[in-house]
């Protein structure tokens, strides 16, 4: 019986049938995150690819490429995983016994870091060692035997499997499980336990509002989706997982709302997460980069956000999300151009101030790409755009100055991003200091100096100003790149240089796709109402209709907008009235 | 894209695989998508093709075009290497060349705020080139300036007599063909040399080019009595089927030493300014006569080019002028009428004002007290125009027009007197003038101050 | 961007019709023959203009699956439709040449007078390039774009005008002095060739648009709002400045703006009438090259990235064929005016007239069985 058992246990795994996916007895592998799985339906029309219903998908292929059965004794297998492991320090062995199992010697194997060790004793340790003794059973088929009822009358971890092979058990033990070695059979318990100290929920480091909630995802793939399930309490809110990276096994989930969000978008995103094959995932911009539409641009095709309120705002639109197990920062798509320079704060504030601060955010981002460069085309090709008392004054100013304007341009441009760069390292006790030395000395002893006119400093003063209002760091990085190409053609060209890198620009943007969407919508191609929340924001209850990332069929958002319901509720208050 | 899914451990990514893999996604997918939308399926495939090649054109394109960079930005003048000339003045030598002078601006003798008091050095400076044509004066200038002549920000153009009876057309068609000489340049004619004019240094102004555009600028705008005319504007008028111009007179007026050093400039008073004086016809190009101020207003006034003027007027049936309104709103239409075989041109002006200076007995509390006072204005300005006409048939030029509105209104007759209108048909042409005065207000008081005194004298 | 039917809205043709018909016409003054009235020989020119265009659709609407080069093959037989339609695609890379030229020649006398014309002509013909290897989608989403920019630049200029006090309707009088007939005579050939029936590249892009019912209304409705336009332009333009000096200058719109002084700063605004140049000349030239390709690609089955590769040299090369200016101006009133009226006028109502009743029917069987 062993040795059928043994040879099952080989077969197995080689007789990989479909996908080079290695399923285990079960049918489904240990899914470390707290069943967090989807609602009805499997992960929406055309997720079973690989024939799983529900929870993780296995981890990446090519992990592991062989499959040597445990045997019998707990002490080869104890010493086996130990061996695999180095004898890392941080790798547990407790043995123990169980009334259940009397005679049977039981050992209880953990890494200490990423588990709960309150959660080992209470449903392990605890419940085996209380556990009343069980019907000894029929000769033969004991040690199973044992291995079965432990697992279904005695432990009462959450998610609690049997595994047969090494290379299980191991995967097993770096997920959080904790394996249950029983003494004289070939299987092993593997029990769901992970914890381990994270980060509490804290404030979003990044991208901070006045108004609004203040909590920001965090490093725990588990706690982000619960706290967009505490802003969307809907069972169309589907999230997926699945394992990337060979030796990381990173948990990323993929959310979307079913019905909302449109199938092909969400195919394809799941399409484009399962061909990552690397290494490992150490962040969400890792994905990001592999799942994006093109490389070859400035512009990011994703928005990265530490909110999980604009997270399930998207949702609630249409767009999908990945969260990346180990990184606060979640993605959303598809995006399209518009969207960068909306905030969620806008959303809260009034759609006065909304629309002010949108409209000026834009301006800003068109002020850092094209200030200096209009500078520099001012100031050496078409002086005759100056009125004649600012040229007689920049006159003054550059008489001493050695370098032409572009030259003077890109040194104050490359000064100051090297500026930047040291803040963002900088200890937050030189910090002031180092400000009043970049500013007194590069700004105001350059000029003095005569080195750079100062008409330059308040230029790209301002140019770094303006770069810091988008409210995505990822657009403003494109802002800051292209600037300098629009710098060097207008030195160049002049305001020709600068029309024909803008025009480069537009062709280039109206070229790319978020995900199938025009990076350009809804300006081009125009979508008919949905002048409403691009860059103004209109008051909410004329905000009728989704965006046309949803679904078709399904862009109705609520109902008909707020003056009517007021004047419904006005006449039910009247005639209450005595 | 270095998406190498689906390879065994240790396998290259080959262009081959990519091309494998999309085309095993693609099948797939187009059996998920409904069949309604093939175009998102297109939008979604990626490009089917080995991923460098399609780049090639610019990649071949860029690094050509930055290879011209330091090759040499063609266009490309630095401030540093313009001399900006703020006024131009256009003289004639006696062996009838073309002298053209230039006022440089020196940017680095006038502060950042305020005139040039603490400077030491003069803001500007006049230099001089000869040429036989306009455009060869100008190049002449390589031999003598360090830097290169920038005209965009020429403010005025000054032209001496002499060059004008000579004839300006060279000096329209050189502006009309170049680019960097703006045509909106304001343009004055001077009975001396224009080089002189340039010379000067006006007090409160940093540039004296700016300053005397400034001059014209606000004499149209509240003196009334010249207008302001660019280089277009001229063109148009000498274009126009009288072929006559006006254009304002410049001089140094007052005695004394000109101001052009800086240490003159520095004194609190200034022997001689320069001032807007007479004005200039021009007939068929050349300067055809001088008219006067006063002269030039009536003619302002039958064109219907005044924008504000100050008036002033005398009591009625006095001679001495002690009066003074301020007129904002004028308009004047002219409109031929055929008389035999001449022309009656009824002139019609509207005008509205307030009361600035009233120095004349009476009171004025009803509205019929100001009759008397418009009946003054209007008479007032009857005489300005018909002066101002007379003095244009004296001179054989119809500055005031009317061969416009003969082309505009009657172009058959036009036709046949177009030829000579100038010196047979516009000074036989007789005038019927109606002037119509609205006194808007009086201003802050209603009677004189001096008939408040002899009230108050009476009384004692 | 597919193969056969990118979805394009009727509204993106319509925004396509106005940018690509505005191109650069405003900047030259057209129909100064007729001295003040020339707006008066525009508005005639559109009138006619108008009526080409339903032949245009009424051809379109035989087969509207096809492009012009279906539609020759389709009235002419195979042989004769291919070259028909390999002449017609050589005109509009013709044309885009003549645009690229222009726009090399004003950018030298507007903006860049030292630059060498060859730099400037190969940044226009690589950004061309580039629009065109995007494929036609993209193309229609930059006209939407743009179309606001040039709108609102227009918008601005004609208001600036206005409160300069620059226009004086005096100018345009006495109106019809000479009579009715150079008015005639200037709107006839030369001017319905060009701006009006410039249209006829809708013929290339109509087969895309087939998704939306409106494409037609769409088109009348952007012809007219554009002939408009165009007209009021060349009116404001006469007011501005008078005949005689119109009929001098090279570009009298420029000429226009250069006058423009309010409130002491806001002047010297010629830099927005070059962009307003920079951006018709590029939709013109990008169109007229799209044309070119996708009716080779409809005739020779070339496929658009062999196509667009092959004629961008082609048209840059060319567009050094013409030594000076003068020389390129007068074979653009000599030769253009002669040569395009056959294929613009000629051929099209050709077709309009031997093709009734058969030509429907045949494109119907020619769908059935593919």
């Amino acid at each position: 019986m062993a040795l059928i058992v043994f040879s099952i246990s080989w077969i197995k795994p080689l007789s990989s049938a479909q996908n080079k996916v290695i399923l285990d007895k079960g049918g489904v592998f240990l899914s470390a995150s707290k069943g967090k799985k989807g609602g009805s339906a499997a992960g929406g029309s055309g997720g079973g690819r690989q024939g799983n219903s529900s929870g993780t998908k296995p981890p990446p292929l090519g992990r592991r490429v062989t499959a040597t059965p445990l045997s019998l004794s707990l002490a080869v297998n104890a010493h086996a995983i130990r061996k695999q492991f180095s004898d890392s320090a941080d790798l547990r062995l407790r043995m123990t016994a169980s009334p259940a199992a009397p005679g049977i010697r039981l050992a209880v194997l953990y890494l200490q870091g990423i588990v709960d060790e309150n959660n080992i004793r209470e449903n392990i340790l605890d419940k085996l060692q209380s556990a009343s003794a069980i019907e000894v059973a029929p000769r033969g088929s004991k040690a199973g035997d044992i291995c079965s009822r432990l697992r279904s009358e005695v432990i009462t971890s959450g998610l609690t499997e049997s595994v047969t092979t090494l290379e299980r058990a191991l995967d097993a033990l770096l997920l959080g499980c904790c394996l249950v070695l029983i003494d004289g059979s070939g299987e092993v318990l593997a029990a769901e336990a992970s914890g381990g100290s994270v980060r509490a929920i804290a404030e979003p480091t990044s991208q901070t509002v006045i108004r609004g909630p203040q909590q920001g995802f965090t490093e725990s793939l588990s706690t982000s989706i619960g706290q967009i399930r505490r802003i969307i309490r809907s069972e169309q809110l589907i999230v997926e997982t699945q394992r990337i990276g060979r030796q990381t096994c990173t948990e990323v989930s993929l959310i979307y709302m079913k019905g909302t969000a449109r199938p092909e978008m969400v195919d394809e995103a799941r399409r484009r997460l399962s061909e990552i094959d690397v290494d490992g995932i150490v962040d969400s911009g890792y994905i990001e980069e592999y799942i994006q539409d093109k490389t070859f641009t400035f512009f990011p095709t994703l928005i990265s956000s530490e909110r999980p309120d604009q997270a399930a705002a998207y949702l609630l639109e249409g767009h999908f999300a990945i969260i990346v197990d180990g990184s606060p920062f979640a993605l959303l798509a598809p995006v399209t151009f518009f969207r960068f320079f909306q905030s969620p704060e806008d959303y809260y504030q009034r759609f006065d101030i909304a629309s002010f601060l949108r409209i000026i955010r834009m301006s800003a981002f068109l002020i850092t790409l094209h200030l200096p460069a209009i500078y520099i085309a001012i100031t050496t090709f078409h002086q005759e755009m100056m009125p004649t008392n600012l040229l007689i004054s920049l006159s003054a100013q550059r008489e001493g100055v050695p370098f032409p304007a572009l030259v003077e341009a890109l040194i104050m441009e490359l000064t100051f991003e090297v500026l930047r760069e040291a803040g963002v390292r900088m200890p937050k006790v030189i910090g002031p200091a180092i400000s009043i030395v970049g500013a007194l000395v590069i700004g105001t002893a350059t000029v003095q100096a005569g080195l750079v006119s100062a008409a330059m400093v308040i230029i790209v003063a301002f140019t770094a100003i303006s770069s810091f209002v988008a409210p995505q760091m990822n657009i403003a990085n494109a802002a800051r790149l292209m600037r300098f190409l629009f710098m060097i053609s207008a030195g160049m060209f002049g305001f020709f240089g600068i029309i024909s890198i803008d025009l480069i620009l537009i062709i280039h943007l109206a070229g790319l796709h978020s995900f199938g969407v025009p990076y350009l919508s809804p300006m081009a191609p125009w979508i008919k109402g949905s002048w409403r929340d691009t860059i103004l924001r209109m008051p909410r209850w004329s905000m009728k209709l989704r965006p046309a990332i949803a679904q078709d069929g399904n862009r109705k958002r609520q109902a008909s907008g707020q003056p009517e319901d007021q004047q419904k509720v006005d006449q039910q208050l009247k005639g209450q009235k005595p | 894209m270095k998406r190498e899914a689906g390879l065994r451990h240790g396998e290259q990514p080959g262009i081959l695989s990519l091309f494998r893999r999309k085309a095993e996604h693609l099948e797939f997918l187009s059996h998920l998508l409904p069949k309604s939308r093939p175009s998102l399926l297109r939008r979604l495939q990626p490009k089917l093709r080995p991923s460098s090649l399609h780049r090639l054109p610019a990649l071949l394109l860029i690094p050509a075009l930055l290879l011209l960079g330091p090759a040499g930005c063609w266009d490309r003048q630095e401030l540093n290497e313009l001399g900006i000339i703020s006024a131009t003045g256009v003289d004639l030598t006696d062996t009838g060349r073309w002298e053209v002078s230039y006022q440089l601006v020196i940017p680095n003798a006038i502060s950042a705020q305020g005139a040039y008091v603490g400077g030491s050095s003069s803001p500007v400076n006049v230099f001089t080139s000869v040429g036989d044509s306009f455009r060869g004066a100008v190049s002449r200038t390589t031999q003598e300036m360090s830097r290169r002549v920038y005209f965009s920000h020429n403010q005025v153009v000054v032209i001496s007599e002499e060059a004008a009876r000579r004839g300006i057309n060279n000096l329209m068609e050189a502006y009309m063909r170049n680019g960097d000489s703006r045509e909106t340049v304001t343009v004055l004619v001077t009975e001396g040399s224009a080089r002189t004019i340039l010379e000067q240094l006006l007090p409160m102004e940093r540039i004296s080019g700016v300053g005397i555009n400034r001059l014209i600028t606000l004499e149209e705008k509240y003196g009334g009595n010249f207008r302001q005319i660019s280089m277009f504007e001229m063109m148009q008028d000498l274009l126009s089927p009288v072929h006559i111009t006006a254009v304002p007179g410049i001089g140094l007026s007052g005695s004394g030493a000109a101001v052009d050093t800086v240490d003159a400039a520095k004194t609190t008073h200034t022997g001689a300014k320069v001032r807007l004086q007479k004005v200039a016809i021009f007939k068929n190009n050349k300067l055809a006569g001088w008219l006067s101020t006063h002269e030039n207003r009536g003619l302002l006034w039958v064109t219907n080019r005044v924008k504000g003027s100050t008036v002033s007027f005398p009591c009625q049936g006095e001679r001495q002028k002690l009066n003074s309104i301020r007129l904002k709103k004028q308009k004047t239409r002219v409109t031929p009428v055929r008389k035999g075989s001449g022309w009656l041109m009824k002139i019609e002006s509207k005008a509205t004002g307030v009361l600035m200076e009233y120095n004349c007995p009476g009171s004025m509390r009803k509205p019929q007290d100001l009759l008397p006072v418009e009946a003054s204005i209007e008479a007032e300005l009857k005489r300005d125009m018909e002066d101002g006409i007379l003095a244009a048939q004296r001179l054989k030029a119809d500055a005031a027009g009317f061969g416009n509105l003969l082309h505009l209104k009657h172009k058959e007759e036009w036709k046949q007197i177009e030829s000579d209108w100038n010196e047979r048909g516009f000074p036989k042409v007789e005038i019927e003038i109606s002037v119509h005065v609205k006194l808007a207000k009086t201003g802050r008081s209603i009677e004189s101050y001096n008939e408040a005194f002899e009230k108050s004298r009476k009384k004692e | 961007m597919g193969k056969e039917t990118s979805s394009v809205s009727a509204g993106q043709i319509a925004i396509f019709i106005m940018m690509f018909s505005i191109g650069s016409t405003p900047m030259f003054q057209l129909g100064t023959d007729a001295k003040q009235d020339s707006w008066i020989a525009l508005a005639a020119a559109a009138v006619a203009g108008l009526g080409m265009l339903w032949v245009y659709r009424t051809l379109q609407n035989r087969a509207p699956e096809e492009d012009m080069g279906g539609l020759l093959k389709l009235h002419f037989g195979k042989v004769i439709g291919i070259v028909l339609g390999v002449a017609m695609s050589l005109l509009f890379a013709y044309e885009s040449m003549r645009n690229v030229r222009d726009f090399g020649e004003l950018t030298l006398s507007t903006l860049l007078p030292q630059t060498p014309m060859w730099c400037v002509m190969l940044i226009i013909t690589g950004i061309a390039y580039y629009t065109v290897s995007k494929g036609l989608t993209t193309f229609f989403r930059i006209t939407q774009i743009l179309l606001p920019v040039l709108v609102g630049s227009y918008g601005l200029l004609l208001l600036l005008l206005l409160i300069g006090g620059l226009i004086d309707p005096q100018r345009l009088q006495p109106v019809l002095e000479n009579g009715i007939g150079p008015v005639l005579k200037t709107a006839f050939p030369d001017l319905l060739s060009f701006p009006f029936n410039q249209v006829i590249v809708l013929l290339v892009f109509w087969k895309y648009a087939t998704g939306s019912k409106k494409t037609g209304a769409a088109s009348y409705t952007a012809y007219i709002a554009v002939a408009l336009f165009l007209i009021a332009v060349n009116a404001v333009i006469m007011m501005v400045l008078g005949p005689a000096l119109t009929e001098l200058k090279t570009l009298p719109t420029l000429e226009a703006v250069v006058l423009i002084r309010l409130a002491n700063f806001i002047e010297r605004l010629d830099i927005l009438v070059t962009m307003l140049l920079y951006i018709g000349l590029y939709v013109k030239i990008a169109g007229m090259y799209f044309a070119s390709v996708l009716l080779l690609r409809s005739c020779c089955k070339v496929p658009l990235k062999v196509g667009a590769l092959a004629i961008a040299p082609l048209i840059y090369a060319a567009s050094f064929l013409e030594p000076t200016n003068t020389y390129h101006l007068w074979a653009g009133l000599e030769m253009s005016v002669k040569m395009t009226p056959f294929f613009q006028i000629v051929l099209p109502l050709l077709m309009l007239i031997i093709g009734i009743g058969w030509v429907k029917r045949k494109a119907e069987r020619q769908k059935a069985s593919p």
